[in-house]
């Protein structure tokens, strides 16, 4: 690359800190410039150019009254004089876009957010690569380095007992779910245009409503199939090119900034996606309808309706999957439900990166049977394993009122069952101003101690990777988008601050809204926490020192209530019995699925 | 047979984009190949620079458009890439494969525009039509002719805007002197030739440096290409005297600087001491057409009022010296005829 001559022109009376910041990159690579005074006349910034026969000419200028046509003439007097079929003209500034650089005559804008390296690029001409979002692209492995080990021995041993137990009991039963899943496997591996008789046995696990999908065309909940316009769009979304994100980290790597979606339409979906890879996210979340989780079996195709969630098909998971960004990590949830395994499944088929389960959660906060879900939820675990698909934990319990020491316990015996059938979990605390912690006033004075507490705890514990959820700052935020904004990117800043590996952001409209989701919602959390990072950089919070006592105090609770499900016998029983959540706690067993379990 | 017809405006709202629509309308129904580029970026909603409305440009089936493969369209499908590169990418030639509507990002320079013009021609356009840019007039030097859109969002005083257009039109009735387009300010005389290192006049201290050169060769020719700036084009004229011909490259590098009176009124004075005016090339002003109408800002919103149209219409004719249209009110026929003419002779 030979040295370029680089003529930087601040045509703004005032503010030429932009170009003086280019100057210095472009000096540093080794360029020669030449800073002009401010606000000179356009006929002496070309005479000037002429002068010092530059190769580029660079431009900052707040736009304001009657400057864009300043800026045009500089241009048409650069054309005139004959220079511009050899130097190139860039403009930048805080109202530049490109298609007002494109009407003005310039080769190129530099607007808000432009870093100097781009104008070293433009200068040197070449194509500027921002920096990839994940690892130089690729995606970042969450789970990496952690080795799971259990620190307190007594600990471990007590996890290790349970989880073994509890895999063995499993193993010994089955439910429709399981066979559903094991079907389904062998219906993605079969020849298209067999599976006729998979298909029916298929049938014989699943609901009527399902059945009567399979057998009549009938959709369930109200859903309807794509038409094929819309399945076309689908497809061309997923060839729709690469975006260049915004950055949302300042200095950290950490955390990975996970959105959720689930619009109910697999279109509507990507469009809410791109928005939030558009804006830095590094990870998106597939939320499926509440209905389905409580309906026994799949359907197959694209569907859309407008309730909440968006169907589990293969086909829906395919096209979302496929628009995304290639550095995009994505999770499918098989958290609770009847369906869990069979979600697992068909999440690895369509290419999900992460998936997640808790059988505790599931049967205590979202109506699961727990012998029912413990079964499937094992079946989930084992087939994440051998999937190679990563899986948090989440302890959305507690937005019950179940205290964050039994949310933990379970969140930990179901990561030692991970851990036991060789997946990778990742445990998920909530940051949230919980009923337990309303009552007990944890919060009373700050929203950092008691959810440091959290993250300290579970590191004395287990050297697992710690993804607070979903999504941060769980019932601190109102209808008000300002104030949702701004208690999400607190809750944010705390997580890098704890260096946790990652964190699931809410939009504005999320807690509120009620229906649907308003793409700018989106903007306003990823833009807020952006700027959160931004603030702090890799400088940190610093909680009170109520933040360790209380980690102590929770690490023995947890100890305590582990050891209590251990002499309980079996997790199962010590589900129903309430020891990680009862009726007292806001958790009560759920029914789906109840009665659906058999011995093998 | 085959030409290129710029549009350009003397301001924003000055009709560009409705005279682009109608000429694209007529041509379509006379059976004219037509090709279409910008040397700026139109089409968009809202306007770039304003945020004010703009008309949208329709495109009639078969129509070939020249525009950044990012402002492409569905019913536009791309025949070929180029190099040409613009701020929002590079340039591709595309064909309207069913009616419908261009955003138009094309070349900004001269030499971008005449490549972009030849391509279109050679994919069949007989008439290829350049959409303007907001301030910027130089590289429709690649055009063979210019209608010029003006009217009240220039100037509301009928008066004033018919100086306006007759000032610019005196500049396209120069006479043409073919010369060799040499890039240099330049005298010639007895005393022989001498060149400056300058591609242009544009300090008043390379207009003292000229004045030397040409009283030190007896200079009866003085080349003054590229654009000139008021001041050192009176700097310049303060020191010589005629007979002696200044020969100028090109209308549009004269209105370069934006201030078409006062360069009118400076080659006025010049040409009333007995110096002879003339430029290496040129190109055909088509017509001025008229819009009546201005927006103003009134509650915190553009609002849009119109002018006194027959007034300005009679003041601008009778200044310009070309024929003069508003396209809305009098319909296309003035300035149709005008493309028509152009086409005819070439």
């Amino acid at each position: 690359m030979g040295e370029r001559r680089v003529l930087l022109a601040p045509l703004d009376p005032v503010h030429d800190v932009g170009l003086k910041m280019v100057k210095r990159a472009l000096d540093e690579a080794g360029h020669a410039t030449i800073l002009l005074p401010p606000d000179l006349p356009v006929e002496e910034i070309v005479r000037r150019a002429v002068e010092h026969q530059v190769d580029t000419v660079l431009v900052g200028r707040t736009l304001g009254y009657n400057v864009p046509e300043e800026l045009a003439r500089l241009v048409d007097v650069m054309e005139a004089t004959g220079l511009r079929s050899r130097v190139r003209l860039g403009v930048g500034g805080m109202a530049v876009r490109p298609e007002l650089a494109a009407e003005l005559g310039f080769d190129r804008g530099f607007g808000p957010g432009t870093t100097p390296a781009e104008a070293v690029a433009f200068v040197e001409g070449r194509d500027y690569q921002p920096p990839a979002p994940g690892e130089g692209g690729r995606k970042p492995d969450l789970t990496a380095g952690y080795s799971y080990r259990v620190h307190d021995p007594g600990i471990a041993r007590t996890l290790e007992t349970i989880a073994a137990g509890t895999v063995a009991w499993a193993r010994e039963r089955t439910t429709p779910g399981v066979e559903r899943a094991r079907i389904r496997r062998q219906l993605l591996a079969a020849d298209p245009g067999s599976g006729a008789e998979l298909r029916q046995e298929y049938l014989t696990h699943c609901d009527p409503r399902i059945q009567a999908f399979y057998r009549e065309g009938v959709p369930a909940g109200r859903t309807r199939p794509l038409r094929r316009e819309e399945i076309l769009a689908l497809e061309s979304a997923a060839g729709a090119r690469r975006l260049e994100p915004l950055r949302l980290r300042h200095r950290r790597s950490r955390p990975a900034v996970f959105v959720q979606y689930g619009t109910g339409c697999p279109l509507m979906d990507i469009a809410h996606n791109r928005v939030g890879e558009g804006w830095g996210a590094d990870g998106l979340v597939h939320f499926d309808p509440s209905w389905s989780a409580r309906c026994e079996g799949l359907m197959e195709g694209y569907h859309t309706h407008e309730e909440d969630g968006s169907l589990l098909t293969l086909e829906n998971l395919s096209a979302v999957g496929a628009a995304r960004q290639p550095w995009t990590l994505w999770q499918v949830r098989a958290h609770r439900g009847l369906n869990t395994p069979e979600t697992v499944v068909l999440a690895a088929a369509a290419g999900a990166d992460l998936t997640k389960v808790n059988m505790v959660y599931g049967s205590l906060g979202a109506g699961t049977d727990p012998g029912r879900l413990l079964v499937d939820g094992v079946e989930c675990l084992a087939l994440a394993a051998e999937f190679g698909l990563p899986l948090d934990v989440v302890t959305n319990e507690e937005l019950c009122g179940v205290p964050a020491a039994k949310a933990f316990a379970g969140m930990l015996i179901v990561a030692a069952i991970a851990v036991h059938l060789g997946a990778r979990p990742l445990l998920q605390p909530l940051f949230c101003l919980s009923p337990d912690v309303m009552v007990n006033g944890q919060m009373d004075d700050n929203f950092l101690d008691y959810n440091a507490a959290k993250v300290h705890a579970l590191r004395a514990i287990m050297d697992a990777p710690i993804w607070p959820g979903a999504p941060i700052g769980f019932l601190t935020h109102t209808e008000d988008r300002v104030q949702s904004a701004v208690t999400t990117a607190l809750h944010a800043a705390l997580a890098s601050s704890l260096d946790v590996d990652a964190i699931t952001i809410a939009s504005t409209d999320e807690a509120y809204s009620g229906g649907a989701i308003a793409a700018a919602s989106r903007v306003d959390t990823l833009r807020a926490t952006a700027e959160a990072f931004r603030f702090f950089g890799s400088a940190g919070m610093a909680p009170t020192g109520r933040a360790r006592e209380w980690a102590g105090e929770l690490v023995e609770a947890i100890g305590r209530i582990l050891e209590a499900v251990l002499a309980r016998g079996t997790l199962e029983v010590a589900l129903y019995q309430g020891l990680l959540g009862g009726p007292g706690d806001g958790a009560y067993p759920g029914r789906a699925g109840r009665g659906t379990v058999s011995r093998r | 047979m085959k030409l290129a017809v710029g549009v350009a405006g003397t301001a924003k709202n000055t009709g560009k984009t409705t005279v682009l629509r109608v000429l694209l309308a007529e041509a379509a129904a006379a059976g004219i190949p037509v090709g279409l580029t910008s040397i700026g970026y139109d089409g968009e909603d809202l306007d770039h620079v304003t945020g004010l409305p703009k008309p949208r440009i329709a495109v009639p089936r078969g129509t070939w458009v020249a525009t950044a493969q990012t402002a492409l369209r569905p019913e536009l499908e791309v025949a070929e890439s180029t190099a040409v590169e613009t701020a929002v990418g590079r340039v591709a030639l595309a064909r309207a494969v069913r009616p419908g509507r261009a955003v138009l990002a094309g070349p900004a320079t001269a030499g971008g525009l005449t490549e972009v013009i030849a391509r279109l021609h050679r994919r069949g356009a007989r008439l290829v039509l350049v959409d303007g840019a907001f301030g910027r007039l130089a590289p429709m030097t690649a055009a063979d002719g210019l209608i010029i859109a003006t009217g009240a969002a220039r100037h509301r005083e009928p008066k004033l805007l018919a100086r306006e257009a007759g000032a610019i039109a005196t500049l396209f009735r120069l006479p043409r002197w073919p010369g060799d387009g040499h890039p240099r300010l330049r005298v010639s005389g007895p005393g022989g030739e001498r060149v400056l290192p300058y591609p242009a006049l544009l300090d008043p201290a390379w207009a003292d440096e000229l004045a030397a050169e040409a009283a030190a060769v007896g200079a009866r020719e003085i080349h003054l290409p590229g654009s000139v700036s008021r001041e050192a084009l009176g700097r310049l004229g303060s020191q010589l005297d005629g007979p002696l011909k200044l020969v100028f490259s090109h209308p549009l590098h004269l209105l370069a600087p934006g201030e078409p009176l006062a360069v009118a009124e400076a080659l006025a004075a010049l040409a009333g001491r007995g110096f002879e005016l003339g430029v290496e090339r040129g190109l055909s002003l088509l017509a001025f057409t008229i819009n009546p109408r201005y927006p103003v800002r009134a509650g915190g919103a553009y609002q849009w009022r119109a002018g006194d149209g027959g007034r300005l219409l009679a003041a601008v004719r009778q200044a310009a010296g070309v024929p003069v249209s508003d396209v809305v009110a009098e319909g296309p026929a003035v300035v149709w005829a005008e493309v028509q003419r152009l086409l005819g002779r070439q």
